[in-house]
């Protein structure tokens, strides 16, 4: 035993230290943070954003968005006249690390407002982080309804509607057709995410409600990559409506797949990809996105008070034309400035209290929202026509009054 | 019976793509006896050479083949010389660990190099297809299926018939009587990686004309390579071809006759039963020493 | 004639044994009053991440570093265990503590499972299959919608605190199940049982053959691994919030337990606790170096050059190094002391050492039929190849007999079918009437077979001490707890080792002895098990003749003592110089039996070996 023994006691007596002097030293920086902000500070906004992983494609124009904003708002004089400085972390879509990164701006950066993060996945535990710490918490992303279900006050979704809502439009419009035109199949596929999969299935109740029947009805984990054999069902069952719950590169590889097959829906509606205005016609061609609809909360020929603005400005920046990701975290943060504005001080739950009352303009459109922090709207309804994503629906936002339908068969 | 032969087709495609996706993890393997996590982030690297010479000068991808894999297995080569190789004397851990580095790395990389939206290589043959009757035929899929067969069995020819080929087969099955009879093991070693790195940029090239690329891409590469080469039989290059068609049917059949949703699992699920029921895989050999013999 | 060895304990060791306690007593002490003096939230924050990182890292090291089994499923224990409270509490209505015990129990069953698939998988096919399991578990998290939620995930109830407090519930909880955790480690790392994992690490095949019931151990293992973690996905679940598959059943969290484990050191204590405290603040540090939108491709380009960096530069770990550079200055002072001490053999006479061996009430059979062993009908087929057609011969108690015979004629796989390390295709073995064809090798062990190696098979990395008290006689749970080297392990290690006269190399590595001195540490190893029936695969080959003549007196004593001795030996004249009966197998065949002057004079005998090498006559005269 001695030998041995003596070793691993060595060991352990090396570890201990080595562990203590890494608590002490964990005590040392944190006593030493965090001095009170003096009038004259930046106003500090923390937020984390999963800038690396499988969604980084989304939140890369997210994260310029509330760049964007800050440096217009330090132009025109900053915010209650102090400037406002941005800390973004990256939380590589992890939820340990986002809720790391939110509890180290507010307890560490000692950050004055927060901003939320792009998913579901990740603004689920982020609000969670936010609300203990008495914080306003207005997120860009994240229309899942368990978000909503926590009973928190301070949260606000800066979308003008949920996946609750996001049937509306497109059921709208299917009622709008006359009885004779109106399709009698559709087939339904999603990713297995919190806020695809109960849009779909709205949309799926909708149909069926109208009368509608439901040939195919399928869905897929993130990892799915070839879908094939899933067109080539889909083809078969021969739906008039396809309803795709896309989240990403996957809306772009079941069209070309649906092309490879040779099978062409009178109608598809898809989430998400068909807002990417930039890669997605690329990937399924320019001329075969006529016809597609797809939800948005918002586009860049949008005509509310100040989207053109953030468009030429995006543009300059960036070099690219923004997409509503980019719209919604710009949005996300105008709640915030137009709250903190009004309250004239930074009191968290006076902020809270102001936005639950009031309507705030945004690049996307007037926003106000329930005691959940839902916003009381819904998506628009926007459709490729000349390789233009516009919104046809609702009336009032939308920018023609012409629907494609049927959609026309692929070209080559 | 339409149906049944049009799935069998898909399936077919697809496992040919994966045969060759996977030959250089089966042969890193087999010779070098390491898991090459950064396998999967070699073949993506493929992949988005064959995407930049594409945009840039508009070179087909299958003409891009030949340079995918000699560029990718240069890379390969010195990322082997430079960090793989000095980890080994930590045994499975240290190679696992340094492959797992690398592969993380990588990811970064790509982000920075070609940012973190997906790419497709849009060749207009992609969103193409044969029709023969009633059965469809993707051009693409077609394509790449039949330039991964011919990279193969250029591979089995290099293996079977050349000194080379005989002194990896060699260093393969007995390192200690390699060296013995004269051969190099450590030079062998380091060819052996890449040509397995060759044969990922190889397959990337095909595998970005059917899939997007992103810089995460790599993870549902490594699961299903991982399960090729379990199936074939650890080390294995006949058994990987044959392990990749199953595994390409079966995820055809699973999502037409089951459901879409479970079709990821079918390369876990086949890791897991053959190492249960036969470790030595299809064509494994005996006696390995990574297996209980019951 | 003592037994003049084994250094007592010198006074130091107590004294840095208290110092250790000391100290871990210290940055307890530490760690519990932190959050009452900082409340600094983000460092609590760390601080819980840290210590479920070390408690995942330990429990890795159960199997990972003792047991030579590198898993990347571990984090499979957390996702199940947060994913039983999540249920249990969300789907359910329970109440938090029970979640958290459903987790305990739950996380068992996982290894239970865990312990089924991997039965057959080693080394890299046991990473492979850890992965596969890992990934399973996340899209079955995904897929089985009704239990889980599917990709909705779990939100768990919210507890609404004081903000300066809002952390103290998980990080006491966290801290107190780390406590525990390495506390069972300790324990485990001391007591037979861990023993007798290090033994599987070294070498499994040999550790079931010296009694080590090496699948249960392993099952043992994992749950005592899995459950400590199910536990913390108990308390995760409730820290994150929110439990969705992707998060649950995350492969980057089971390669930062890995890479604590590796950095710490594998197999110490202190190296997983060491090693998560470094890399879990390092991941938050390269998370804050750099910023912008590329800042994550920069984070993941950094933290992939950290990782090589520690994989290359320091391969065995922080503290095996440390520990390594300490020794060599340690060795520099002590050589003179224990170098030269026994210049001259101390031994002790072989039927002394035979006796305190023995042990007095072992529940062995009493039967006392003529013959120990009755094998008959033994076919096995490789392939093409028969090494075994219908072999059949009996070892008559107390005897030494020896199986010879030319080149493949089925000698080892005899062997290998006798003491259980090989399956027959047909045909039966019996020890003292009882069938034991089927029974696991341990089973064997326990039963009374001992079995030497005919290149000798040895754990290399541990002491001579450390072979000689890993043999088990019996598995009894009772037992697993105790410690590794009580004082009558000692004692029969000692006089075991006594008996072949290597009790100077008592604390070498066996690994650095030369190929003579393992073979004579082998033999004694098995002797511990105090064997009735001894099979020894060419006891004479590749050692001197002075250490032969020792081989011959020890058989000899050993029949004396009343064991039997089965001997497969291609020496001639030392078989056919201590044997009393001698088989000749030919093609896998039983051809001829009788006294060495019988076989001899056998011409059928003779036929066989004619063109072998090795004529049976050779020297004998």
């Amino acid at each position: 035993m001695s030998l041995h023994h003596r070793r691993t006691s060595a060991r352990i007596l090396a570890g201990t230290t080595a562990l203590a002097a890494a608590a002490v030293l964990a005590g040392c920086t944190a006593g030493a943070s965090g001095n009170e902000s003096d009038t004259d500070d930046p106003i500090r906004i923390g937020a984390s954003l999963p800038l690396t992983g499988p969604v980084a494609d989304r939140s890369g124009p997210g994260y310029n968005g509330y760049e964007l904003w800050a440096e217009q708002v330090n132009e025109s004089g900053g915010l209650l006249g102090r400037p406002v400085e941005l800390v973004v972390l990256d939380d590589g879509f992890d939820q340990d690390q986002v809720v790391s990164n939110y509890t180290r701006l507010i307890s560490q950066d000692r950050v004055d407002l927060l901003l939320g993060t792009f998913s579901s996945a990740l603004n689920l535990p982020a609000s969670a982080v936010a609300e203990r710490n008495g914080m306003v918490y207005v997120e860009p992303s994240g229309g899942a309804q368990e978000i909503f279900e926590q009973g928190f006050t301070r949260l606000f979704f800066a979308q003008p509607g949920t996946s609750e809502t996001l049937p509306d439009r497109f059921l709208e419009w299917v009622e709008s057709l006359p009885e004779d035109e109106r399709p009698a199949t559709a087939a339904f596929l999603t990713q297995t995410d919190p806020n695809t999969e109960p849009a779909v299935q709205g949309i799926q109740d909708g149909l069926e409600a109208l009368g509608v029947e439901t040939v195919y009805d399928d869905s897929y984990p993130v990892e799915q990559t070839s879908f094939d054999a899933v067109a080539d069902a889909i083809g078969r069952a021969a739906p008039q409506v396809l309803i795709h719950g896309a989240v990403a590169e996957d809306g772009a590889s079941l069209v070309q797949a649906l092309q490879r097959v040779g099978f062409t829906p009178e109608v598809l509606f898809q989430t998400n990809a068909p807002t990417d205005t930039v890669n997605y016609p690329d990937s399924i061609g320019a001329e075969n996105t006529e016809g597609i609809f797809t939800p948005v909360s918002w586009t860049p020929s949008a005509q509310f008070p100040g989207s053109q603005e953030f468009v030429e400005a995006y543009e300059t920046k960036y070099g690219t034309t923004p997409n509503d990701d980019a719209s919604s975290s710009f949005a996300a943060a105008q709640i915030l400035q137009t709250a903190v504005e009004a309250v004239g001080e930074i009191d968290q739950d006076g902020i809270a209290e102001w936005l639950h009352a009031n309507t705030v303009e945004t690049i996307a459109g007037p926003m106000s929202w329930d005691e959940r922090g839902v916003p009381q709207g819904s998506l628009s309804l926007a459709q490729w026509q000349d390789g233009r994503l516009v919104i046809v629906l609702p009336e009032d936002a939308a920018e023609t009054s012409s629907v494609v339908y049927p959609k026309p068969a692929w070209v080559g | 019976m339409g149906l049944l032969l049009q799935t069998l087709v898909f399936g077919v495609l697809l496992g040919s793509v994966y045969a060759l996706a996977s030959s250089g993890l089966s042969l890193t393997y087999g010779v070098l006896r390491i898991v090459n996590l950064v396998h999967g982030s070699l073949l993506i690297a493929g992949g988005y050479v064959t995407y930049t010479l594409w945009s840039s000068i508009g070179l087909d991808p299958i003409a891009s083949v030949p340079l995918s894999a000699i560029t990718v297995g240069a890379l390969g080569g010195l990322l082997y010389l430079a960090f793989i190789r000095p980890a080994m004397p930590g045994g499975e851990g240290g190679t696992m660990m340094a492959t797992f580095a690398l592969m993380i790395a990588s990811q970064g990389a790509f982000a920075l190099i070609w940012g973190n939206t997906p790419l497709t290589v849009a060749v207009p043959y992609t969103r193409a297809s044969f029709t023969i009757g009633e059965l469809n035929i993707p051009e693409a899929q077609l394509y790449a299926a039949i330039v991964a067969v011919l990279v193969l069995v250029a591979l089995l020819l290099l293996l079977l018939r050349t000194g080379l080929g005989r002194a990896i087969r060699a260093a393969a099955a007995n390192p200690a009587g390699a060296r013995f009879v004269g051969i190099e093991v450590g030079r062998i070693n380091a060819l052996t990686y890449t040509i397995g790195a060759a044969t990922a940029g190889a397959g990337g090239a095909l595998v970005s004309l059917i899939y997007p690329l992103s810089p995460d891409a790599w993870a549902q590469w490594l699961g299903r390579g991982l399960a090729i080469v379990v199936l074939g039989g650890l080390g294995s290059l006949a058994g990987t071809f044959i392990a990749a068609l199953i595994l390409g049917i079966l995820e055809t059949f699973i999502t037409t006759y089951v459901s879409l949703s479970w079709t990821v699992v079918v390369p876990y699920l086949v890791i897991i039963v053959v190492l249960m029921v036969r470790p030595t895989g299809i064509l494994g050999q005996r006696g390995r020493t990574d297996v209980i013999h019951a | 004639m003592s037994i003049a060895t084994a250094t007592p304990p010198t006074n130091a060791t107590p004294r840095r044994h208290w110092i250790a306690i000391a100290g871990a007593a210290l940055v307890i002490v530490l760690l519990a009053i932190g959050p009452l003096t900082w409340s600094d939230l983000y460092i609590q924050n760390v601080l819980i991440l840290i210590m479920l990182l070390a408690i995942m890292a330990s429990t890795w090291n159960v199997m990972g570093g003792f047991t030579g089994y590198i898993s990347l499923g571990h984090s499979a224990f957390l996702g199940v265990g947060a994913y039983t409270t999540a249920v249990l509490v969300v789907q359910l209505g329970m109440p938090w503590w029970a979640g958290i015990a459903a987790s305990a129990v739950t996380s068992a069953l996982l290894a239970g499972c865990f312990a089924l698939a991997t039965r057959r998988a080693r080394g890299h096919a046991y990473i492979i299959v850890t992965f596969a399991a890992l990934e399973l578990l996340k899209v079955l998290a995904m897929n089985l919608t009704a239990i889980t939620n599917g990709n909705h995930g779990l939100v768990m109830p919210f507890l609404r605190v004081d903000p300066e407090y809002q952390l103290w519930p998980y990080y006491f909880g966290t801290l107190a199940l780390l406590v525990l955790t390495v506390a069972l480690v300790i324990v485990i790392r001391r007591s037979k049982f861990g023993a007798g994992l290090l033994s599987i690490r070294e070498d499994e095949d040999k550790a079931a053959s010296v009694g080590i019931p090496t699948s249960r151990y392993k099952l043992i293992a994992l749950v005592l691994s899995g459950v400590p973690v199910g536990l913390a996905g108990g308390i995760y679940a409730y820290y994150i919030g929110f439990v969705e598959p992707r998060g649950m059943f995350l492969i980057a969290v089971s390669m930062q337990i890995v890479l604590a484990v590796l950095l710490g050191g594998r197999g110490t204590i202190v190296g997983p606790l060491l090693g998560a405290a470094i890399v879990e603040p390092l991941s938050q540090l390269t998370n804050s170096l750099v910023g912008g939108a590329d800042g994550g491709a920069w984070k993941l380009v950094i933290f992939g050059a950290i990782l090589l960096a520690v994989i290359l530069l320091l391969p065995r770990g922080i503290i095996p190094t440390i520990g390594g550079l300490l020794g060599r200055l340690r060795q520099r002072t002590d050589d003179a002391l224990t170098g030269r001490r026994f210049d001259d053999e101390e031994t002790l006479p072989i039927g002394e050492a035979l006796r305190r061996l023995a042990t007095s009430d072992h529940g062995r059979t009493h039967d006392r039929s003529p013959d120990i062993l009755v094998v008959a009908g033994l076919s096995k087929r490789y392939g093409g190849v028969t090494a075994l057609d219908g072999c059949s011969f009996a070892v008559p108690r107390g005897s030494i007999t020896a199986l010879i015979g030319p080149n493949g004629s089925g000698k080892t796989t005899a062997f290998n079918v006798i003491d259980g390390s090989q399956r027959a295709d047909d045909g039966t073995v019996r020890l003292n009437g009882e069938r034991i064809d089927g029974l696991s090798r341990w089973e064997h062990a326990y039963r009374g077979v001992g079995r030497t190696f005919q290149s000798t098979r040895l754990f290399p990395a541990l002491t001579v001490r450390e072979n000689l008290v890993a043999p088990l006689r019996e598995f009894r749970w009772s037992r697993l707890a105790s410690p590794a080297m009580s004082g009558v392990e000692r004692e029969r290690a000692e006089a075991a080792i006594a008996l072949v006269g290597l009790t100077r190399y008592l604390d070498v590595r066996a690994g650095d002895l030369s190929y003579g001195q393992q073979k004579l540490v082998e033999l004694a190893q098995v002797l511990v098990l105090d064997p009735d029936l001894v099979l020894l695969d060419e006891p004479a080959s590749g050692i001197n003749p002075a250490l032969i003549d020792r081989m011959t007196e020890i058989i000899l004593a050993l029949r004396d003592a009343g064991k039997t001795v089965l001997i497969v030996e291609h020496n001639m004249p030392f078989v056919l110089g201590c044997a009393d009966v001698v088989h000749v197998l030919a093609a896998g065949r039983l051809i001829a039996s009788g006294s060495p002057d019988d076989i001899r004079s056998n011409p059928v005998v003779l036929d066989a070996y004619l063109g072998d090498s090795e004529p049976v006559t050779g020297g004998a005269k």
